[in-house]
């Protein structure tokens, strides 16, 4: 087929020679079929290429559009964190234990019966591989601590841990704990992470053709109907096909947005303002990055003293950070967004910008700053380094792509003493699990070595329980001692924004995209 | 050819008389590339070693533990001693296996096999193109020989050659995509979809190698045998495709063969704009993620590609011209 392509190409040499001037055929494409009276085929562009279609081991953002499609978590989470059925129809939860009830007549993309029992090995697999479980079922309940059983003729799964965690039911949302079919474990690791596993699937769509590093075609189930029931899924139909197509440069995307080669695209930079305003297109933002800076609180690094890390907070500005990317972010009061659950709107416990006061503390403080280029060539790093030079800080900014950036600072690996801390995850569990526990090299995740106890105590307060009035009382604490004593002073989001031709409508549960809302609706 | 000439035989001069020019130069090129391989072996396998950043923990991802990460490093075998490492890279080569991408766990032969043709198919096609626009528009040039065509001809090409591909990519996108919507923007969906790349390269690409056809031909054209083809009155595509076009081959091919390796390894910038699935956007991921296997699959590739394609072109020559051997190993 590629020569054949290729030889019939070579005509188009002429053309080319030619500047294309003769051609008039344009796109085959054309403008998308979502506007058919059927669900049509839907093109979604996205920027980098899948690294793993197991959902256990996603990382990109690929990977959980990809993996979302495929294969179905038991719950959603919806806005301002309730949960909503998915492959389960009920539920119910104490700190130690879960039980859900599935649906009934769930099937997987061979047609074969989703069975409890199948759910629990998923389920098992989930645990035993994911990074990500630790935080479903806790670090003190890992490995057999947690008991997954499961109840075919009831069809119910139930979920024991050995010490109270309140986190189960927002860790089976995930996507890393989509429901893998037997076809799927059965086939092994390797094949899950490689392409869809035939028969493997347990969401709405299926692989149909893949084309690794430009494209994939994704099938609607016949028949699927355990959509997760979010408060704001649009009316209208899922798209038959989903045509996920990828494009590295958000310019391209935009372009192929305009022309009608793609219906979504997610954009985080300046190109999104070729659409804002204009009919035909609808603008959905939602933070993608939520930045702050953190500090190595180890013996003989300036953030070990109190004051400096006060003086830091005070010599920079999160509005003006936030004016850096364009001013289209939100500034932030903790270290995730305001549409996180239990997340603290307090202002007065940020320390205020005042320059003046942080140049008393900070003159000829030597600095190393580390950051990531990954946003924005690490434009919002230049800003925080030139801050603290205005400041009176000596700083030595380390602007290092993501990779040596994580082995540096994450790992701490490297030499440094400040980071601008680009926080993917918008959860308090999640993203707060960087401030307690063990080093890294201790075999913990605490990069700073922040100690913390009033954070460490509230945290496990918050975690260990299912009642939300509790959880978010704890949450307030733990984030008023990070808050106060300056282990983390809040810049400001990055915002993704989603645009979408006319015709196409979609949930974002908090604040998430979720592709399977995808509806059309013309 | 030594020994007949000076009647002292250099050291080898032996083997060139048995094996011929022709013989001798294969065997030089030969061994040549078996040095440009064995050095590209060992030279990426070094190379990735020094990139700063730890592969396991991208593997492993940023909610992983020091415990996975650890776990991921064993998986990839980044625990082993380096001599190990390259001992079980090398054994890996020679029964053909490039290894597996860390990330996506996809043998890295299957990645190149996939990426490779999509490079190579606007690569070959940009330098046919450009081979059949810039010989002729260079010597057309030359043979006008008007200071005035001259002139607007240094400009254009000065100032197209000059800019740089995703420049031009960008403003074929906007005239032709979204201006017209003749093409399509980007993507390789279509036959379509890769006439704007090709142009970006082919615009550039063109000027400079029309530059370099028209200063060769404006030598060759002055030259005797061409003041006496003229004098005979011979027809002027006789004139220009018999007697100038072979002159002008030795530079065009070689600045080809040179453009067409540059391209199968270096077209990252258009395959971005027009988020064309080719090798090089490949390896600057690989390079982004610290993906080992695949760095080193590509490069080896790509380098031996390069090296294959120089020699190509030099067989080209010497066939063409024999006397080129003597310049190439063919003493």
């Amino acid at each position: 087929m590629h020569r054949s392509r290729f030889l019939a190409c070579s005509i188009t040499v002429a053309a080319t020679s030619l500047l294309a001037s003769a051609c008039t055929t344009g796109s085959a494409d054309g403008p998308s079929s979502s506007g058919d009276t059927s669900g049509g085929t839907v093109k979604v562009g996205v920027t980098s290429d899948v690294t793993s279609f197991d959902p256990a081991k996603g990382a990109s953002a690929t990977d959980y559009v990809m993996t979302s499609l495929l294969y179905q978590p038991l719950i959603g989470q919806d806005d301002g964190g309730t949960f909503v059925a998915g492959l389960a129809e009920t539920w119910t939860s104490t700190p130690t234990k879960t039980t859900l009830t599935l649906k009934k007549r769930l099937t997987c993309s061979d047609g074969s019966p989703l069975t409890a029992s199948q759910v629990v090995a998923s389920l098992q697999r989930y645990r035993a591989t994911s990074a990500g479980a630790l935080l479903t079922f806790g670090a003190a309940n890992a490995g057999e601590k947690t008991t997954i059983t499961g109840d075919d003729a009831a069809g119910t799964v139930a979920i024991t841990t050995a010490t109270p965690w309140g986190e189960v039911l927002s860790g089976l949302s995930s996507t890393g704990a989509g429901i893998v079919c037997k076809a799927g474990l059965d086939a092994g690791a390797a094949a899950l992470a490689q392409g869809a596993v035939k028969g493997a699937a347990s969401g709405p769509y299926e692989m149909a053709t893949a084309r690794r590093g430009a494209s994939y075609e994704l099938r609607l189930r016949k028949g699927f109907d355990a959509y997760p029931r979010y408060a704001s899924t649009p009316a209208g139909k899922p798209a038959d096909t989903l045509r996920i197509q990828i494009a590295k440069n958000e310019s391209t995307l935009a372009n192929q947005l305009q022309t009608g080669a793609l219906d979504l695209a997610p954009i985080t930079g300046t190109d999104v303002t070729r659409f804002t305003g204009k009919t035909g297109y609808a603008i959905r933002s939602t933070p993608f990055i939520r930045n702050y800076i953190a500090f190595n609180q180890r013996p003989g690094h300036p953030g070990a003293d109190p004051e400096i890390r006060k003086a830091v907070a005070q010599a920079v500005s999160a509005s003006a950070f936030n004016k850096v990317f364009g001013g289209a972010g939100q500034t932030m009061t903790s270290y995730v967004d305001e549409k996180a659950a239990c997340v603290s709107t307090d202002t007065t416990l940020l320390t205020t910008t005042d320059p003046a006061s942080a140049k008393k503390t900070l003159t000829g403080v030597s600095l190393k700053l580390e950051g990531t280029n990954g946003v924005a060539g690490g434009a919002g790093n230049s800003y925080v380094a030139e801050a603290l030079r205005t400041a009176g800080a000596e700083v030595k900014l380390t602007n290092a792509d993501n990779a040596t950036w994580a082995t540096d600072v994450t790992a701490n690996q490297g030499d440094w003493d400040v980071t601008v801390f680009p926080l993917i995850s918008g959860t308090l569990a999640r993203g707060g699990s960087y401030f307690l526990g063990p080093e890294p090299a201790k075999g913990g995740q605490n990069y700073g070595a922040i100690k913390n106890t009033a954070y460490a105590d509230n945290y496990v307060a918050a975690t260990s329980t299912t009642d939300q009035g509790a959880k978010c009382a704890a949450w307030q604490k733990a984030q008023e001692a990070l808050l106060k004593a300056n282990d983390v002073i809040p810049l400001a989001t990055v915002d993704v924004h989603y645009v979408a031709r006319k015709g196409i409508s979609f949930a974002m549960p908090g604040g998430l995209l979720t592709v399977s809302t995808l509806r059309v609706t013309r | 050819m030594a020994a007949t000439l000076t009647g002292k035989p250099a050291a080898g001069a032996g083997r060139a008389t048995v094996l011929g020019p022709w013989g001798t130069f294969v065997v030089r090129r030969l061994v040549g590339l078996v040095a440009v391989a064995v050095t590209l072996v060992v030279g990426t396998f070094l190379m990735v070693q020094l990139i700063p950043g730890d592969p396991a923990r991208v593997v492993a991802g940023a909610d992983a533990t020091p415990a996975d990460v650890e776990l991921a490093r064993h998986e990839l075998g980044l625990d082993r001693p380096l001599l190990t490492q390259f001992g079980t890279y090398a054994s890996g080569l020679l029964r053909g296996d490039l290894g597996t991408a860390f990330q996506t766990k996809e043998p890295v032969a299957e990645i190149i096999g996939n990426r490779l043709p999509f490079t190579a198919e606007i690569a070959f096609l940009s330098v046919l193109a450009v081979l059949l626009l810039a010989v002729p528009i260079g010597l057309a040039v030359a043979a006008r020989g008007s200071r005035r065509t001259d002139g607007a001809f240094t400009f254009v090409t000065g100032l197209v050659g000059a800019t740089p591909e995703y420049i031009i990519g960008t403003l074929l996108v906007l005239g032709f995509a979204i201006r017209l919507g003749w093409l399509p923007a980007a993507g390789a969906e279509t036959v379509t979809s890769m006439v704007l790349p090709i142009a970006a390269l082919v615009l550039p690409g063109t000027c400079v190698m029309a530059r370099i056809v028209r200063s060769e031909a404006a030598h060759v054209l002055a030259q005797d045998y061409m003041r006496t083809a003229r004098g005979r009155r011979l027809p002027p595509l006789r004139l220009y495709a018999r007697h100038a076009l072979p002159n002008l081959l030795t530079a065009t091919l070689t600045l080809g063969g040179l453009i067409l390796a540059g391209l199968l390894g270096g077209t990252v910038v258009v395959e971005t704009v027009f988020a064309w699935p080719g090798i090089g956007q490949r390896v600057v991921e690989a390079l982004l993620v610290r993906d080992y296997p695949v760095i080193q699959g590509c490069v080896l590739v790509l380098g031996l590609l390069a090296a294959l394609l120089n020699l190509l072109v030099d067989v080209v020559l010497a066939l063409l011209d024999p006397r080129t051997l003597a310049g190439k190993g063919g003493r």
